[in-house]
């Protein structure tokens, strides 16, 4: 949940970048440490393990500056992908604001978007927290390989997949070269803004 | 520190003492849990005193090891214990020196990992049943000849290595059988047998990371195992027996489609859909990632430390959340989410601290939000030294200073409540009485600090709280009317 200290005027939100393993997170977080590295200023910090998968998770926090009197910081989390890592992923959930879940669209990951969206059902419930109600954006990463005649899933299977019952803002993307990967993050921030603005601006 | 506070930690510590012996002649849930609310409360208490606060670190993390374990406790844990209260007995309120205290904490770390030592399965054993858990892991990810063959593999090799322990080569050659069928039947094994062997798999690993379990219980286990192998291979035979039917690939279900009677129909939805065009797509502006920082992973200890690290000061968000993963191996799954929970409630009860659970609405954010996003994430209104949102586009919405004139002066406050009550004794509604409330909790963070207004305030929250009251019984009184309301 969104912490707000009235008194140094400080809201701090959590928006957890969540999907299957090799989907593209970690990518996510590194395109906007390095693209915005001057503006963030705070270092971003990764736990790896020796293969460059991540271990525990990847943090990145970053100050937009002051709406209506409130300094907002943003702390960008995500979770380790490889499947024997769900207990870390419910702990990094703990507490998550906002959810950007990163699907892989290779032709052979279809099946592995819908289970991880699945479990971030079950993980997000763990939390006691609700993926139909959290402020949630679907990314459809790794767009590009489309051009490299590598099979992709079509945008609209994946939107029938992973949408359909959700109904949530996606974006196709790629991490890699960035495509998408900063306006996927401004949706996402300004949904969770918008759901607490009534309480708090 | 007043003569009364001190009392209060003195009771606190001879009742933590007395709870360490009742918890070394038996240990219960009921006591386990006043022992650990009596740490909380002293780690309060002792929270600008840091030797004594990782003292009572310390005694808080064996005390989640005793909850965990129970009777399987290692009986050098309350030697420990003891050891500790000790030191804080002889620390707190007295002169120490800097590194008189230093001392005193080296000593209780020695102590500590000592313990740590004696409770540690031998890193051999361990290691060797991780392999295995990885090695079921990536089967139950896909089955492949590469996978099975691995994990055939490394069942045998454990037989070998444990070819002393016929509890171990059991629980393998059950496992080994699995693996088999598995092998045999790959993509059309019955859907129970990767669920066998994880069941199989985990009872293995209770074993050999419990090595002090009673003989009789960890026969007692296998016992049962045997037979759910029983009945599976029953199973089995059934499922060969009935006459192949059509091969039908069933289609994928969308996610969360066993959900759906979770969904609200009142949810807010989108269909926004952003493509990206080809153009997009392969035009890389990504730049070098050396400023990421890549924790190294250290594995030059003899015994697995599942507590290492948790002494240490906790500088970031980043500390806290690895310590949450560490202790999620001390006090298992379930236990470590009740302590995530426990240290967020510690956060949102410091003074001024309020938490909001965002949902997604309906509703477009503010001009103020939108404002203030497209301005950060627009490079061209950074200064060329990087300096943040210095020369960023002037608006009178977002200057901090008119708006901390504007809306945060106590002036507002009592305005927008004025309004609020005036809306609620036009509208007589829920939802606008709930808004007074909320005007009036903000009114009490507001003047936090300012005892001159509690009595004030005091008033008011009482008033908000009789609302509450009132309004609760009105519905409750409205719900009965229309429910003894014989339909039309």
């Amino acid at each position: 949940m969104a912490l707000v200290n009235v008194k140094t005027k400080e809201v701090q939100v959590k928006i957890v970048y969540y999907g299957p393993g090799r989907g593209g997170k970690t990518t996510n977080l590194e395109y906007i440490n390095n693209k915005y590295r001057d503006r963030i200023k705070t270092k971003m910090v990764s736990l790896k393990t020796h293969d460059d998968r991540t271990l525990f998770f990847d943090f990145l926090p970053f100050d937009v500056g002051t709406i209506k009197g409130f300094n907002i910081v943003i702390q960008l989390y995500t979770v380790p992908g490889q499947s024997k890592y769900n207990e870390t992923r419910k702990v990094v959930l703990g507490g998550a604001d906002g959810i950007v879940f990163v699907a892989d669209v290779q032709a052979e990951q279809r099946k592995k978007n819908i289970e991880s969206l699945n479990q971030l059902y079950e993980n997000l419930k763990a939390n006691n927290l609700d993926l139909f109600k959290i402020p949630l954006v679907m990314q459809y990463n790794k767009i590009d390989l489309r051009l490299q005649n590598i099979p992709v899933i079509p945008s609209a299977t994946l939107q029938k997949d992973l949408n359909s019952h959700l109904r949530v803002p996606a974006f196709e993307a790629s991490a890699l070269n960035g495509g998408n990967v900063i306006p996927t993050l401004k949706r996402i921030i300004s949904m969770t803004l918008a759901s607490i603005q009534d309480q708090l601006f | 520190m007043n003569q009364k506070v001190q009392h209060n930690i003195n009771d606190l510590i001879t009742q933590l003492e007395s709870l360490i012996a009742s918890l070394q002649e038996k240990i219960t849930d009921p006591t386990i849990q006043q022992f650990l609310l009596t740490v909380d409360l002293l780690i309060r208490e002792f929270r600008g005193d840091k030797t004594v606060a990782t003292l009572l670190k310390m005694i808080q993390s064996i005390g989640k090891y005793v909850e965990k374990k129970k009777e399987k406790t290692h009986q050098d844990t309350f030697s420990a214990l003891k050891y500790f209260v000790k030191s804080i007995i002889s620390v707190q309120g007295s002169d120490f020196s800097n590194s008189e205290k230093q001392k005193l904490l080296q000593e209780n770390l020695k102590e500590l990992n000592l313990l740590k030592q004696k409770i540690a399965v031998p890193l051999s054993d361990k290691a060797r049943i991780d392999e295995l858990k990885t090695v079921l892991l990536s089967l139950e990810w896909e089955i492949n000849p590469i996978t099975i063959a691995l994990y055939k593999r490394t069942v045998s090799d454990l037989k070998e290595t444990w070819n002393n322990s016929k509890l171990f080569c059991s629980f393998l050659n059950i496992l080994n059988i699995l693996g088999k069928y598995v092998d045999h039947q790959q993509a059309n094994s019955h859907q129970g047998a990767l669920q066998l062997i994880r069941k199989i798999y985990d009872h293995l690993e209770f074993i050999v990371l419990n090595p002090w379990m009673p003989f009789e219980k960890k026969k007692q286990i296998l016992v049962q195992d045997i037979e759910k192998i029983n009945i599976f291979k029953a199973a089995v035979a059934r499922k060969s027996n009935i006459p192949p039917q059509k091969a039908e690939t069933p289609a994928l279900q969308p996610a969360l489609s066993q959900y759906k009677h979770s969904i609200d129909s009142h949810r807010a939805v989108s269909d926004e859909f952003i493509p990206l065009s080809d153009d997009q797509a392969i035009a890389s502006d990504n730049n070098d990632a050396d400023s990421i920082e890549t924790a190294e992973i250290s594995s030059d200890t003899n015994h697995t430390d599942v507590m290492d690290d948790l002494f240490n000061p906790k500088a970031s968000p980043v500390d806290e959340l690895l310590d949450k993963i560490h202790l999620m191996n001390v006090l298992g799954k379930n236990k470590s989410t009740g302590m995530t929970s426990q240290e967020d409630d510690s956060v949102s009860s410091m003074p001024g601290v309020k938490k909001f659970t965002p949902r997604r609405i309906d509703k477009e954010p503010i001009p103020e939000i939108s404002n203030r996003i497209d301005e950060f994430f627009n490079l061209d209104t950074m200064q060329p030294d990087g300096e943040k949102n210095s020369n960023l586009t002037p608006d009178i919405n977002l200057n901090p200073e008119s708006v901390r004139d504007e809306e945060t002066e106590p002036e507002s406050y009592f305005n927008r409540l004025h309004d609020s009550i005036e809306q609620a004794i036009l509208s007589m509604t829920f939802h606008d009485i709930d808004h007074v409330i909320k005007e009036i909790s903000q009114l009490d963070n507001m003047f936090l600090e300012d005892p001159s207004k509690k009595p004030f305030i005091h008033s008011l929250i009482l008033s908000s709280k009789l609302i509450e009251k009132l309004s609760g019984s009105l519905l409750t009184k409205q719900r009965s009317v229309l429910k003894n309301t014989p339909p039309d």
